[in-house]
């Protein structure tokens, strides 16, 4: 019932900073590909 | 489906049950059986959060939802990267820093026993009746593949998980779940795979992409929401324009309430949070949640990408009016059946337009006249029309519950055996890796925050572990038993499962205050938990908002309560005591 008693080394900020930017550029590339291809108007079928 | 198929699928349930199973002998103790002796390593914590999230809805429904709608339910997910991060942040490091089995008895030690009391049994009301659904739904569709009553699908997934997860506890769970996952996965490549060959094999990639981007298909991104309009309606209010907070999903509903949503799905509710508790450190736990943070994405998108070259190899061969076997069968068996034929005639027509002007437009590419893409458009609007009224006419549950057994209909007339059975696995693997994982933390909750404080506070660990394996089983019963119920479709526990799930918002409100509000204390836990839930009931009640707002409304109710309370006077009634553990 001790799950971590001994401290441990600080978990890397830059691995927080490479998950946001690759979120962002992933929408960023979902934006550029959406504004390439998609035809903005009702019709789904 | 064939004798092969079948065997590849029985051969993958025998080994997954095997293999939860004979995990039982090391859950001799409370913190081996829903904590795995935290032992888990982080990769497979990490493949066991995403198969938990992977329910088989989501692998048959996302599917027919990118058929039918498009890339647009990518937005969805936009929040989870960042509400991973702000976890990792703040969450993880308090919840490892306590010996915790669920994470509402972080509330105790914060607020009081009753505010952890609450928060559990919150969860517990709301998690119960979701669990039905997760059968549910999936069942609907296995049955018509598998061609099994209903009934035996439903008491198949129940019994089979129920089994494995009474004798292995959380480390059965995760350890089965990262097998599941890894087919989840592999059915998913091939599928993905398989499509793109057969479309682009006739129409090549840029001709795929402006046929679905004529059609609407290639909605990934709306940053502009179709309305600006940020007074919302009331409730019943059917005149005007939908206002900013009825779009489900835009940019901003996906990133803003996402991001609240899944800050609560990961960070509040024992069913993911139990298996960040299981990994040696809290490093491991940060580690098995930024997984996810960097693969939910792209997978959400393969997998509703998967949808639309459906809809294009539909688009190219034909489909089916009805996709549901049993309503076309009742429509063709009906007296009203020359209207039927008529109806299919009419999609014919629509079906052969359609084809036209589709490879038209993708042999045109972005050179297409306004004259062919308006043509294109009229085609794909009345094929749908047509289905739309094929569904809601002749169809037992209406055009939603058709396009769930769209990717289910491609791949029973498509796939040969053994993919046919492996495919089949990996829908059955995505509904056990999404029960087991409820149930062994519907059972930590009773056990940990109610049995253990309230019924028998001086229980061995051998008598804890030992009601532990009863009321997972209990709720596994009540889990199928609920499914069996909503088979009926009763509108009652469908009613409560969606309010059930208003309540997210203000466990995570609840949460929030613990964290970042240090001079909280007490009974303003409580109160502002039961502020929360009432401000998003009455927001329900009152006006006419997206679920996903709810959980902004839920977390800002609690606070507002709360600190209200603590403002005059709620503060100095502290009540925090030391959570009871088997000795």
């Amino acid at each position: 019932m001790t799950p971590n008693s001994e401290p441990e080394p600080d978990f890397p900020r830059r691995i927080y900073l490479l998950v946001v930017l690759t979120a962002v550029l992933l929408m960023a590339a979902l934006y550029a590909f959406t504004a390439a291809y998609h035809v903005p108007r009702g019709g789904q079928g | 489906m064939s004798v092969t198929a079948w065997i590849v699928f029985g051969v993958f349930l025998a080994y997954v049950i095997w293999d939860g199973v004979r995990r039982s002998a090391r859950a001799a103790d409370l913190d081996e059986y829903y904590a795995g002796g935290r032992r888990i390593p982080w990769w497979a914590a990490g493949l066991s959060v995403m198969a938990t999230q992977a329910s088989a809805i989501t692998v048959i429904g996302t599917t027919g939802q990118g058929h039918d709608g498009g890339l647009s339910f990518v937005q969805f997910y936009f929040g989870l990267p960042f509400a991973m991060v702000l976890l990792c942040l703040f969450f993880v490091p308090v919840y490892r820093r306590l010996p915790i089995l669920t994470v509402y008895e972080y509330l105790e030690g914060r607020f009081n026993r009753p505010t952890r009391a609450l928060a559990s049994l919150v969860f517990l009301a709301s998690r119960c009746l979701a669990l039905g659904i997760v059968i549910t739904a999936p069942a609907v569709v296995m049955s018509a593949m598998l061609e099994l009553p209903l009934e035996t699908t439903i008491v198949v997934v129940g019994v089979l998980t129920t089994g494995y997860t009474v004798f292995g506890g959380v480390s059965a769970v995760v350890w089965t779940d990262v097998k599941q996952m890894a087919v989840i996965l592999g059915g998913i490549v091939l599928c993905f795979v398989w499509l793109a060959v057969d479309v682009f094999s006739e129409i090549g990639l840029g001709g795929a992409l402006h046929a679905a981007g004529v059609a609407g298909k290639l909605n990934a991104f709306e940053l502009v929401p179709p309305s600006t309009d940020l007074v919302p309606r009331l409730a019943g209010d059917d005149s005007g324009v939908r206002s900013f907070w009825e779009h489900k999903y835009t940019f901003w509903t996906g990133l803003i309430g996402g991001l609240f949503l899944q800050l609560s799905y990961f960070g509040c509710d024992q069913s993911q949070v139990q298996r960040i508790l299981t990994n040696p450190s809290a490093n491991d736990s940060r580690k098995a949640l930024l997984m996810s943070a960097f693969a939910k994405v792209p997978m959400q998108l393969v997998v509703l990408a998967i949808g639309v070259l459906l809809w294009l190899s539909h688009g190219l061969q034909g489909e089916p009016m009805l996709y549901r076997p049993d309503d076309r069968a009742r429509a063709e068996a009906s007296e009203d059946r020359e209207a039927f034929a008529a109806l299919e005639q009419r999609f014919e027509a629509a079906q052969t337009e359609r084809r036209d002007a589709m490879l038209a437009v993708a042999q045109a590419g972005a050179e297409a006249s306004d004259e062919l893409v308006a043509r294109y458009q009229g085609a794909v609007d009345e094929a749908l029309a047509v289905r739309t009224e094929a569904a809601s006419t002749y169809g037992a549950r209406g055009k939603r519950e058709d396009t769930n057994f769209v990717f289910p209909h491609w791949i029973l007339a498509t796939l040969p055996g053994p993919l046919l059975g492996l495919i089949v696995a990996a829908i059955f693997a995505a509904a056990m890796s999404s029960v087991d994982s409820v149930l062994n933390s519907l059972s930590a909750a009773t056990v940990v925050d109610f049995y253990l404080p309230y019924v028998r506070p001086r229980a061995s660990q051998r008598e804890a572990v030992r009601a532990g394996r009863v009321t997972t089983m209990l709720w596994g019963v009540v889990a199928t038993w609920t499914a069996l119920v909503m088979i009926s479709g009763s509108s009652i526990i469908e009613q409560v499962n969606r309010v059930g799930s208003y309540f997210y918002g203000s466990l995570l409100g609840v949460f929030v205050l613990g964290l970042f509000f240090p001079r909280v204390r007490g009974w303003a836990g409580f109160v502002g938990l039961c502020g929360g839930m009432a401000s998003v009931l009455i927001v329900d009640a009152t006006l006419r908002v997206e679920y996903l707002w709810y959980n902004v409304v839920g977390v800002v109710g609690v606070l507002a309560t709360a600190l209200l309370f603590a403002l005059i006077g709620g503060r100095a009634v502290s009540g925090s005591s030391s959570p009871a553990r088997p000795g």
